[in-house]
């Protein structure tokens, strides 16, 4: 494993001194040349679940093991030494590149930071990053203002990987550019992945991007993983009532858009409750159509495994009391059958 | 047939800015009907936003703006009308609802306010009378407790429920037209589709015409019936939704959709993105912007500028090929479809 | 004293606050062609200061009783004064120029003391906030309330005036100014991505603070630079006016505005043309400094 993540709990304070549980007991793995994409809406604790995860934010229960050493009991020099090893993609391509800074500096930062060989050894691995992810050479010297967000985001993914990383985690690496931009990026990530001994774990807020480049996929609910599984089987079978409002918010071009508005409208009805103010039980069972007082409104769901568990890795898991009796009406079945086809 | 509720003609719109002038919108002419709803659609700096803000002449923030042809509202160019007369169009007769919420709505004001604001200006209500009316719009527009709620500032409303304002105040003078910029974007998925839905059943309720403004063929195939794909500043192609769908002509178009996700795609497949970059506004363009991109670009296509040519009552595609294309796409299917 | 606008909102050189009518003068002749000439006036001064001896006419050193306060362009014995003599006789022209280089020294040490201590501790400031931010910044606030003026007056009446002290106590009137801006700047870095990706590379804390932060706070730190030169320059003239500062036979251009003051009525010139000198170098930094601001805005 490369990584494994065990109830990971994350606390904040709100403005006004309330405590805000961003992560409530996670558990995630991610396994050697595997990506997982997390997938959630604004608030849902994704990141903050990542940046836990990495230590870049203090974490307040549970365990995580990146390449089976504790990072629990790290710290300074140490920590900072494993960095190496689980660099980030940021969203904001321009914003996480320091504007004084060339390109060749940028990318050659991590190998600096870590003493990885001397300055020779470093260009040369520069220059080879940069062919592996797309820039053209005349770009070394140019600043990050000079580029634009596509060749800006491969200098992100340059820098990222030149460590040879284990696993990158990259946070919505293409929410921030233009349909056509974003497929190039999206395309050199899976060969980055294809060509490269990394994992990934791929932060999106919709389904629609992490499905060309997941093998399983995790859907986080105000704090909680409410389903997990291999991506085909997520989108092919969701259990959980959110995991199928977001299958049918996948804005495809066709003539049923509108009525995949109106399912997504009835699975995910109203609005995102504060993390503040947290509904009892089962969280979700203020926007769920399937919502039923006992047990949904007083006891939390447990994580169970559904269908045809194939050993433990490959597990489809759902936090759903209902899981077993919901099933998808007539209009919804579209979701599958269209899926089958392919 | 009758005279169409707006009417763009020849609309050229540039900035004089310290990189040089901008072209950001290049010859672009449509129409919508009354009731009738057109997306347009592209990417950014293609030059959508800047011709939904022409019809409003909105350009606070840029001074050195030169605008050429004619957008007709009912009958009168809004172009050549006095800034006091626009200003009764907008928001009365025109509702605007912008990519972002939160900016566009007044943090200190309370929201019932906001709307009620607009009513009577436009209307002349008195106050207690706008007030009932802002109820009952915040209350239509999905806002649970509208009572209630209409007291309080925009920051304790969500994302959605902040979008749900906006609408309420864009139709709060019941508009002939409604101009939607990225209505979604900022929002999540699930509440994205809250809103769109709203709009599309204001839309039929009301007889509001609508112009959808967005970068997504997702959004567009749920909420309009033509659709105008612009790239670089100009029209690309015109076309009603089906045909968006069954033949779609323009090269850019085809690009675009294969990047739509659909569920038949294989898993893990690779994508066909579109190669290369956007050309930046201020280049000069002699032929058609998205040869340098176009895998089909002919020597004229680098040339010379393609005309609109017309293949249908409703499809018009700017590209030098259009009519053999179309002639090849006739029988019903989806060639973007084809497997990678 | 002139009235130092520091603008600590990051976006003021596009969205300026409202200026004042001089303000805007200033930066009007910065943006336009004007500016050079400014600039070539600084370079003849640091001329001076870089070599006295080839732009003095006479010895400064060297008294003359018989040609006491010459008016300008009067002719001696040893040839024309244009800017006349002092009580002495000597030449007002050759101690200008002799004055340029302690002048210059003193303020220009003086601005990097203040400036270091004001950097370091502003992006430490901003950087940890906390206990950290709050004592800095009090100190700040304190040291820009208390009168620095007469502060500086009693530590040098005290210790005895001399140039050495002169360059300790100086620094205090100016770091508190790069410590708010530095600060300000360092909240709105420490936002930005690329300092989270910094610390997720790995960076320790010197690192991100000497390889992220600080080079791109270093143009504002520039642009105050320039202009807090000139501050100093106005606060060791004030001193020496006082009789605190440098003391003869050493010569600033404030000393020689103190000299000649009380022979104000009958040798206007030993007060006017010193100062006329004072205020032009102080309006050239200025001008320059809005110059490299205009620069860097234009750059971002």
């Amino acid at each position: 494993m490369v990584l494994e993540v065990d109830d990971l709990v994350v606390r904040f304070e709100s403005a006004d001194g309330r405590p805000i549980t961003a992560v409530d007991h996670v558990s995630l793995r991610i396994g050697r040349r595997e990506t997982l994409g997390l997938v959630g809406e604004t608030g849902c604790g994704k990141s903050t679940l990542a940046r836990a995860a990495l230590k870049l934010i203090p974490f307040d229960e549970g365990q995580v093991k990146l390449l089976g050493r504790d990072l629990g009991d790290l710290g300074g020099e140490e920590l900072r030494s494993v960095r190496r090893h689980c660099p980030m993609i940021f969203q904001d391509p321009r914003g996480s590149l320091d504007p004084r800074m060339t390109v060749g500096r940028i990318i050659d930062e991590p190998l600096k930071v870590h003493r990885l060989g001397d300055a020779a050894q470093r260009a040369a691995q520069v220059r080879e990053m940069m062919d592996l992810v797309g820039l053209p050479e005349e770009l070394h010297g140019r600043r990050p203002v000079q580029l634009s967000g596509g060749q800006q985001q491969r200098v992100g993914i340059a820098r990222a990987l030149i460590t040879r990383p284990s696993l990158v985690i990259c946070d919505e690496p293409v929410s921030a550019l233009d349909v056509s931009i974003r497929a190039q990026i999206l395309n050199l990530l899976a060969d980055l992945r294809d060509t490269l001994d990394v994992s990934f774990l791929f932060i999106a807020h919709d389904l629609a991007v992490v499905r060309h480049l997941s093998d399983r996929v995790a859907v986080m609910y105000l704090g909680r993983i409410v389903e997990e599984g291999p991506v085909e089987r997520i989108f092919s079978e969701p259990r959980h009532p959110y995991t199928q409002g977001l299958v049918a918010a996948i804005l495809r071009a066709d003539n049923q858009a509108r009525e995949r508005l109106q399912l997504v409208d009835r699975l995910a009805a109203g609005d995102l409750p504060s993390l503040l103010n947290p509904p009892a039980g089962c969280r979700y069972n203020s926007r769920c159509p399937y919502a039923v007082d006992d047990p949904c409104r007083l006891i939390p769901p447990d994580t169970e495994l559904v269908g045809d568990a194939g050993g433990d890795a490959a597990g489809h898991r759902v936090a759903c009391h209902l899981h077993g009796q919901i099933t998808p009406p007539s209009s919804e079945v579209t979701l599958s059958e269209s899926w089958e086809k392919g | 047939m009758s005279t169409p509720l707006l009417e763009v003609r020849d609309l050229c719109v540039s900035f004089a800015t310290r990189d040089g002038v901008v072209r950001a919108v290049d010859g672009l002419s449509f129409s919508v009907d009354a009731g009738e709803a057109l997306g347009i659609v592209g990417e950014s700096g293609s030059g959508k936003t800047v011709s939904s803000l022409s019809i409003l002449r909105l350009f606070g923030l840029f001074d050195d703006v030169t605008l050429s042809g004619e957008i007709l509202f009912e009958g009168r160019d809004l172009l050549r009308i006095s800034e006091a007369e626009l200003s009764r169009i907008r928001g009365g007769k025109i509702g605007m609802v912008f990519q972002d919420p939160l900016t566009s709505l007044n943090p200190v004001m309370p929201v019932g306010e906001q709307v009620a604001e607009s009513i009577r200006f436009h209307t002349g209500a008195t106050r207690p009378q706008a007030r009932k009316r802002a109820i009952e719009l915040l209350d239509r527009v999905g806002i649970p407790d509208a009572a209630k709620r209409c007291d309080e500032l925009p920051h304790s409303f969500s994302g959605g429920m902040r979008q749900r304002v906006m609408v309420a105040i864009a139709i709060a003078c019941e508009p002939k037209l409604l101009i939607a910029d990225e209505p979604s974007t900022a929002l999540d998925v699930t509440v994205q589709a809250q809103i769109l839905l709203l709009l599309d059943e204001l839309r039929r309720e009301l007889g509001i015409a609508l112009i959808m403004i967005t970068h997504d063929f997702g959004v567009v195939a749920a909420t309009v019936d033509r659709v105008l794909v612009m790239y670089a500043a100009q029209p690309m192609e015109y076309c009603t939704i089906e045909h968006l769908f069954d033949r779609a002509n323009h090269p850019y178009t085809e690009g675009l959709l294969r990047l739509v996700p659909r569920l038949d795609h294989r898993m893990g497949g690779r994508l066909r993105p579109i190669e290369g970059q956007p050309p930046a506004l201020t280049e000069e363009i002699s032929g058609c912007p998205f040869a340098p991109r176009c895998g089909l670009a002919e020597e004229r296509c680098h040339n010379d500028r393609p005309p609109l040519v017309r293949l249908g009552p409703h499809h018009e595609s700017a590209c030098w090929l259009a009519t053999e294309r179309a002639a090849r796409l006739t029988t019903p299917g989806r060639p973007w479809e084809t497997p990678s | 004293m002139p009235v130092n606008v520091v603008d600590t909102d990051r976006s003021a050189s596009r969205l300026r606050a409202p200026l004042t009518a001089v303000n805007r003068r200033l930066s009007t002749i910065a943006a336009g062609r004007a500016w050079w000439g400014f600039a070539a006036f600084l370079a003849l001064m640091a001329a001076w200061a870089i070599a006295p001896d080839f732009f003095a006419p006479y010895d400064a050193e060297r008294l003359d009783p018989r040609n006491r306060l010459l008016g300008p362009f009067s002719d001696s014995t040893l040839g024309s004064h244009w800017a006349g003599t002092d009580s002495l006789g000597i030449d007002l022209f050759s101690q200008m120029v002799q004055g340029a280089r302690l002048t210059f020294y003193i303020a220009i040490v003086a601005t990097l003391l203040g400036t270091g201590i004001g950097v370091t501790l502003g992006m430490l400031a901003g950087y940890f906030g906390g206990f950290w931010d709050r004592l800095i910044m009090r100190l700040g606030e304190a040291q820009t309330a208390m009168p620095m003026f007469l502060v500086a007056i009693l530590l040098l009446s005290l210790l005895g005036p001399s140039v050495t002290i002169l360059i300790i106590v100086l620094p205090t009137l100016v770091w508190p100014i790069f410590a708010r801006v530095v600060r300000a700047e360092t909240l709105q870095i420490k936002q930005a991505t690329y300092i989270e990706a910094a610390v997720a590379t790995g960076c320790s804390t010197p690192a991100v603070l000497g390889r992220h932060v600080l080079p791109n706070v270093v143009p504002r730190i520039l642009v105050l630079f320039v202009v807090e030169i000139g501050h100093v320059m106005l606060a060791e003239a004030g001193l020496s006016f006082l009789g605190v500062g440098v003391q003869p036979p050493d010569i600033t251009w404030g000393l020689l505005i103190a000299d000649g003051r009380p022979l104000l009525t009958v040798a206007w010139w030993l007060t006017i043309l010193p100062g006329v000198l004072l205020s032009i170098t102080v309006l050239s930094l200025n001008i320059l400094s809005r110059r490299f601001e205009q620069y860097a805005g234009a750059a971002a």
